[in-house]
């Protein structure tokens, strides 16, 4: 040790300003498992994106007749097994009761079914797409949130903070904003690039045209999903910071959304419209979410339908959430820290 | 227990400001199906600004305790704290920017390197990155600094946790036993650090231990705790002697018979070997006077001067948890 430096009683002249949010978004950045996260996503993405690039065709005139020449053979080949059934009939049996009706190509649906591979349509698919990715993400978005303050629990770093800014709320706060900030971005990233990916796979493999009303109504949904990756990752964090540890919380999430939801949905239908997952898909999907379930245990008769709006699963996965980190930061606030 | 309170102190030069009050604070602390434990009771502390103060006492005696009450990690049951003269935890976010600590064991983020750690507590408090490469010199630790925390050993861990404490240059370093894991080199050069940081006066260094020997080297003034309470505070030098202990080496050419002209004068001794251990005596030359009516003649007559832990066991009647140490 250099005990003969005279440089640890010199105050500094210029100093920056404190920030404790800059703190905050400096160890965001430099978390190794948020790192490996955020590259598992750019990998998963690409290699997802490669795959669905090989999966869809464009659809071409000669395809086309190639399509419509196996669907008339179908029908050709459905016909003469009907026509070998007729003749082995009794003169007296209704050959349509007996053998069935003449095929028609209308039998056999589209003639795109008989295509090598399927053209990918912008318009239909990129809603399911944004959230099939939305619903990965939030996944993630929970993981980094609850290891983001369980990280500081399990190595007491929260108690050596605040040797440097004492007031527990404004911590909190901090963790709290970069969290947010960080998780917003990464969703919203990841919905353009998908957006992207989707016009990319629409106008090498399918089509991308679409209503005149699509742009608003993709924007409005992948804005909710945003706010589902947020209060996600919210969510993972009110958790670790209630029983102060990522694993701790990890567990409870597990035994919530894969017992306790599947036990509710078993025993008490009814009570589906305050499940997580019930809610989620409210809060994300176009057109919001109906459940339906048979009142009648003989599964006889017209199901029960009950409808989530967008604003069902907001508030009740917002007010959830809030609860939670209410409760986390006035515990954190009351704890005595030894 | 008495309370040995050096009030006016003539090792003392001149009156200075408290940088730390504490009175009548009282923590206990509530466990499920237990009895509360009562960590400090009615503890009165007064640490003023400049050089050193040592917070000795055995483990579990407070000290910890009341460090984390200063700083804020601990609600007290009752009591007032001041640091700065500022009432505590209500206005410890005004004279945080002051305050330097390291809390028994250095808490930092395992995965990161220590230059890292150091850059996020300078981001906090408005340090310069300067600052961070100058406090990783001061301890030595600069040709590690990139390496990952969790890599470092017991010695490098608190030396970083040192410079954490000192990277705010602060008016008030507390510092919990700060050698902790450290060798006997380390040891050396942190105590030279704390006495260097006490001697040039800008920085009050409160430092905890519970070894005695520590806090003789390296405090200015010292505070003995037991039990949650103060048992003596004030100078060393002061505590040292208010400790009621004059003990007398006595040296005579007839060893057996000049011990026994004390015992029968009244002396308490104790056979030393080839010299006699007189026991508080009050004025030597009663013990010369003695000798010189029963015809021995003194060859010597050394003052022993008592030591903090002779202080401290008589104040306490508490042995400390003195761990063997390697002097430097």
């Amino acid at each position: 040790m250099t005990v003969a430096s005279d440089t640890a009683v010199e105050r500094p002249t210029t100093s920056p300003r404190p920030s404790l949010l800059r703190a905050e978004s400096r160890r965001f950045i430099h978390r190794r498992f948020i790192q490996i996260l955020l590259a598992g996503v750019l990998v998963g993405s690409a290699t997802a994106a490669i795959i669905m690039s090989f999966q869809f065709a464009k659809t071409t005139p000669e395809l086309l007749a190639q399509a419509k020449q196996q669907q008339e053979a179908a029908v050709a080949e459905q016909n003469g097994y009907r026509a070998d059934c007729v003749k082995m009939l009794a003169p007296t049996a209704n050959a349509e009761e007996a053998c069935g009706p003449l095929a028609t190509v209308n039998d056999y649906g589209d003639v795109t079914n008989f295509l090598p591979k399927h053209p990918y349509v912008f318009a239909t698919g990129m809603p399911d797409l944004a959230v099939g990715v939305g619903a990965v993400v939030a996944c993630i978005a929970f993981l980094v949130g609850a290891t983001w303050v369980g990280a500081e629990w399990s190595s007491k770093s929260m108690v050596a903070l605040l040797f440097w800014e004492p007031r527990r709320v404004r911590v909190i706060a901090a963790k709290l904003g970069t969290l947010v900030a960080a998780m917003a971005v990464l969703a919203a990233v990841v919905q353009l690039s998908w957006t992207a990916v989707g016009r990319l796979l629409g106008s090498a493999r399918g089509t991308t045209g679409v209503p005149v009303d699509f742009w608003g109504e993709l924007l409005a949904t992948q804005g909710r999903i945003v706010l589902l990756v947020v209060l996600a990752a919210l969510a993972g964090f009110a958790l670790a910071n209630l029983v102060r540890n990522t694993g701790a919380a990890l567990g409870i999430a597990f035994v919530v959304l894969a017992m306790v939801e599947s036990a509710v949905r078993a025993l008490e239908p009814s009570w589906q419209q305050w499940l997580f997952t019930d809610n989620a898909m409210a809060l994300v999907l176009p057109q919001g979410y109906t459940i339906r379930y048979l009142q009648d245990t003989s599964f006889n008769g017209e199901p029960t339908e009950i409808f989530l709006s967008h604003w069902h699963g907001g508030l009740f996965l917002g007010g959830t959430v809030g609860v939670a980190l209410i409760l986390g930061t006035w515990l954190f606030r009351r704890r005595d820290l030894t | 227990m008495a309370v040995i309170d050096i009030a006016t102190s003539v090792c003392q030069s001149v009156p200075t400001m408290a940088v730390i009050e504490v009175v009548q604070a009282h923590k206990s602390y509530r466990r499920a199906r237990k009895l509360p434990t009562m960590a400090v009771d009615g503890l009165d502390l007064l640490v003023e600004q400049g050089g050193v103060h040592g917070f000795l006492g055995p483990n579990g005696s407070g000290k910890t305790t009341t460090i984390r009450m200063l700083l804020g990690l601990v609600r007290p049951d009752s009591g007032e704290l001041r640091i700065f003269d500022k009432a505590v935890p209500e206005y410890l976010p005004q004279v945080i920017a002051g305050v330097g600590a390291l809390v028994e064991t250095p808490l930092f983020y395992p995965r990161f390197s220590g230059r890292l750690n150091l850059t996020l507590l300078a981001d906090v408090a408005g340090v310069p990155a300067a600052r961070v490469e100058e406090c990783l010199e001061l301890v030595d630790l600069r040709d590690r600094a990139a390496d990952r925390y969790k890599g470092y050993s017991l010695g490098m861990k608190q030396r970083l946790g040192i410079a954490a404490a000192l990277l705010k240059n602060p008016r008030l370093l507390i510092l919990d036993e700060p050698t902790n894991g450290l060798d006997p080199a380390g040891i050396r050069e942190v105590r030279e650090l704390i006495r260097r940081l006490g001697r040039e006066g800008r920085t009050t260094v409160c430092l905890s231990s519970h070894l005695l020997g520590e806090v003789q080297q390296v405090c200015d003034s010292v505070t003995i705790l037991s039990h949650g309470r103060r048992v003596a505070s004030g100078r060393v030098c002061e505590v040292l002697s208010a400790g009621g202990i004059a003990d007398v080496r006595l040296r005579v050419p007839e060893h057996v018979r000049g011990g026994e002209v004390l015992v029968a004068a009244g002396f308490s001794v104790t056979d030393a070997g080839d010299t006699w251990l007189v026991h508080d005596v009050p004025d030597a030359a009663a013990i010369t006077r003695v000798l010189a009516d029963a015809g021995h003649f003194v060859r010597e007559l050394t003052p022993v001067a008592p030591d903090l832990e002779s202080v401290f066991l008589q104040l306490t009647g508490d042995g400390p948890d003195e761990k063997p140490e390697v002097a430097p």
